[in-house]
């Protein structure tokens, strides 16, 4: 293959570019199809990186095969130390973020300590400025991220803390008036007072700037499923599902969701949220004083708020097709846990009939729960003029008529 | 063909189910649909799973309103739209594809090449001429992507993958060739990459997806060796991959995606557990998936895609409901999304052609019922009479 001088030139302008300004945050590829003049293609402003795309091509041919090369102990190819290898495989996946095995190289190079854990997640997040939804950089995140999670336990574990204590940290929180990145920065200023605690502080910050990126992902990609299945990731294997943090979500992505009606992936978040905070109802009671059914009333209040205002969404309907039968599950467990309080002591010989009793007192309640919500739907949609509104209304309530019977 | 006969059966007489608000829309004004093929633009045909390929901004051009002026995320189909299938151009587009290696985007797509030929081979064997196809190299080329660990990367040089290593064997059950590469060492593989839980990494660095759990169980039916992993694990972790929707996600708690679900549903067939699918709940998400243009996509309010009429209709034929979507307007919707010139389909209607959408086009017509392209079968997306000939027969809803 003949090397074109102009690749390994273009690669040390990349270079430098990094050098002179550790924090660009964004990139782009200019819309410049061939050389104008005779300076570099690249332009760093504002810690903003743009190439001209005639050069884009060049600098991915010259990156990406000294990379591959290399990778095949080709005869031919050059040794390349680990400082090569960064700056290789960083240009090759500024312009191909899937290209799995360029990420593999840094993995290897994170492994053996040439490059720094922290930073490659920081490299990572530029990546995603420009490929929002790309699935190799965010499983190369959650690779990291592991990684770094064992780190932080296992160091955590020869000191005088338990292994939980990094997700426990947050039980000291306010948990109703919970906001992530306000609170995780009041937290910093905390824990910055205290002597020898800034690991945790460490560990709070590189979990903000996280849900940072998930959140920038999913503005730049509407509906973006990587983003937002990266973001739930986090909360359970980083954050162990910890009711507060749950709930601090919940609080931070109401917002969200307001401004972005359309974003399927955004509702569902607050469903893995909801669902994820149900599993610990018992918890949420006794340390918040928080009822989980009063969760769903106020989730559905925002679902009713946004079909008043804002017509034909199918991802508000379907969030609602949610919400609903999460009610009815929390109806029929209340009807469940009356019976058995109310259940004297030696009825057991008549256990058949009261089951069957109490069988038709769920059917009976969440029958009235069904035809309540039939009828709220069928009075605020079903007699306007909008005829696309209208069939989301009707195709909801045959949704729900099928599903949530019983 | 009437409409009635399409719809699922109603729970009310009153109600009209999913189909058909498209007879509601679509009457006001319609932004100028702006032909966006030739525009300079790399299409990235994504890998197993596809999402959507055009950018947000552009998802404007083709957006729909209806009567009142909210915009419904859909195409419209010009009436000049190509209505009839051209095949040969397919063929002819298909043999030229890998004969442009200087090709930035050949280059560029070189990461995912091993199931780029995979979509080009089983698409060249659907329409009848594999044999335009160079066999040998081919077979050689996947001998070199075999590694010491038994698993098989897209391309060489590149790090092994179960994405891989499952188009790979594919390919060569499609030549009925699995001998050339040590099948020993890639059962090993894909068995060392089980966890505990049932599920599957896609290689050894950990990333855990129920993608990877089809590509598992797919790629070890193909070389008759289901027995190496603990199936009951593997099955139990896709369950719990179910959604209340009656779709799956990538993990547990993960959001329902036609692409996770066909995948789910594979898996489930393959390992004859079908009866874990709620198949009316799943059925009613998926043909929900259909727009007014009769293209499907693969998640509320997304734009219909072409890779979606195989996700969507692959799963809809595995449980048995297929008859539930307007496969006459899902045909005019394919055919649509067709380059009369260059050959080749793409993911809407005048976008640019690539082999990832031409494979899933044509295999949607397949199962449309289009009697000019092989049988495929729904679970494999392999024809009907290669997954025969490799002795699997699987029961479907
Ligand atoms: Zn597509």
């Amino acid at each position: 293959m003949a090397t074109d001088s102009r690749g390994s030139r273009l690669l040390s302008d990349l270079n430098s570019a990094f050098r002179r300004d550790p924090d660009i945050d964004e990139y782009d590829f200019l819309p410049v199809l061939e050389p104008k003049h005779n300076r570099s293609p690249l332009l760093l402003q504002e810690h903003k990186l743009g190439l001209e795309m005639w050069s884009v091509r060049i600098l991915y041919d010259h990156a990406y095969n000294t990379l591959m090369a290399w990778r095949q102990k080709e005869a031919h190819a050059k040794f390349l130390d680990p400082f090569d290898l960064i700056s290789l495989s960083r240009a090759v996946v500024l312009v191909n973020a899937d290209c799995l095995t360029a990420w593999n190289i840094r993995k290897e190079l994170v492994e053996s300590s040439d490059l720094n854990l922290l930073d490659d997640l920081k490299f990572g997040a530029l990546v995603l400025s420009r490929h929002p939804k790309s699935p190799e950089t965010f499983c190369h995140r959650k690779w990291l991220l592991r990684r770094y999670v064992e780190c932080c336990l296992s160091s955590s574990n020869g000191s005088t803390t338990s292994t939980g204590s990094l997700y426990n940290d947050f039980v000291n929180m306010d948990a109703i008036d919970f906001d992530l990145e306000a609170e995780a920065n009041n937290f910093l200023l905390m824990e910055n007072n205290l002597h020898g605690m800034n690991q945790q502080t460490d560990f709070h910050e590189v979990m903000r700037r996280e849900m940072n990126v998930c959140r920038k992902a999913g503005e730049n990609y509407p509906c973006n499923y990587n983003a937002w299945s990266h973001r739930s990731w986090v909360i359970q294997n980083c954050y162990n599902c910890t009711i507060q943090v749950l709930i601090g979500e919940l609080h931070v992505t109401e917002a969200w969701v307001r401004q972005h009606i359309s974003d399927h992936s955004g509702f569902h978040y607050r469903q893995y949220l909801l669902t994820n905070i149900h599993k610990q109802a018992d918890i949420l009671k006794e340390q918040f004083s928080l009822n989980y059914k009063n969760l769903i009333h106020k989730e559905m209040q925002i679902v009713v708020d946004l079909l008043k205002s804002f017509s034909g969404h199918e991802a508000i309907w379907y969030h609602r097709r949610y919400v609903f039968q999460a009610l009815c599950k929390v109806c029929d467990s209340e009807a469940v846990a009356v019976e058995i309080i109310s259940l004297p002591d030696g009825y057991d010989q008549d256990l058949p009939i009261k089951t069957s009793q109490k069988k038709t007192k769920l059917e009976n309640e969440r029958q009235v729960l069904l035809l309540k919500e039939v009828d709220s739907v069928s009075r605020n949609h079903m007699s306007k003029k909008d005829t696309f509104q209208k069939g989301l209304a009707q195709k909801y309530l045959d949704w729900v008529q099928k599903s949530c019977r019983s | 063909m009437k409409e009635s006969s399409v719809l699922p059966p109603r729970i009310e007489p009153a109600y009209s189910f999913p189909l058909n608000c498209s007879t509601n829309l679509a009457k006001g004004k319609f932004p100028p649909v702006c032909n966006r093929r030739g525009k300079m633009h790399v299409c990235n045909p994504c890998y197993l799973v596809s999402e959507d390929h055009a950018s947000p901004v552009l998802l404007w051009d083709a957006y729909v309103f209806n009567s009142k002026g909210t915009p419904i995320k859909d195409v419209v189909i010009p009436d000049s739209a190509q209505k009839s299938l051209l095949l040969q151009k397919h063929c002819d587009y298909i043999a030229s594809y890998g004969s442009k290696k200087d090709d930035y985007e050949y280059c560029i797509t070189e990461y995912l090449r091993m199931s780029g030929m995979y979509w080009g081979l089983t698409v060249m064997d659907l329409m009848g001429q594999l044999n335009r196809m160079d066999k040998d190299q081919v077979l050689q080329f996947i001998q070199q992507c075999q590694h010491e660990c038994g698993g098989i990367s897209a391309s060489i040089g590149h790090d092994p993958h179960l994405l891989y290593t499952l188009s790979a064997i594919q390919i060569l059950t499609l030549y009925d060739a699995v001998d050339m590469v040590n099948v020993e060492k890639v059962v090993e593989y894909v068995r060392s990459l089980q966890q505990d839980d049932g599920s599957f990494y896609g290689d050894k660095w950990g990333e855990v997806d129920t993608r990877f759990s089809f590509c598992a169980v797919a790629c070890l039916s193909l070389l008759g060796r289901l027995d190496a992993i603990d199936v009951d694990t593997t099955v139990e972790f896709v369950v719990t991959c179910m959604n209340f929707d009656g779709g799956f996600g990538c993990r547990p708690g993960s959001e329902s995606h036609a692409g996770q679900i066909y995948c789910c549903v594979g898996t489930l067939a393959i390992t004859g557990n079908l009866h874990h699918i709620n198949a009316d709940l799943l059925g009613w998400w998926l043909c929900e998936r259909q727009l007014p243009s009769g293209g499907l996509n693969g998640r509320p309010e997304k734009m219909p895609d072409v890779c979606y009429s195989w996700w969507v209709l692959a799963s809809l034929k595995i449980i048995g409901k297929i008859h539930w979507i307007d496969k006459e307007k899902l045909e005019k919707f394919i055919l649509a999304c067709q380059d009369e010139e260059t050959g080749g389909v793409s993911d809407r209607p005048g976008n640019i052609v690539d082999p990832f959408h031409t494979l899933f086009g044509v295999c949607g017509l397949s199962l449309l019922g289009n009697e000019t392209i092989k049988p495929v079968n729904p679970v494999y997306c392999m024809p009907e009479d290669v997954i025969q000939r490799a002795g699997i027969r699987l029961e479907l809803l």
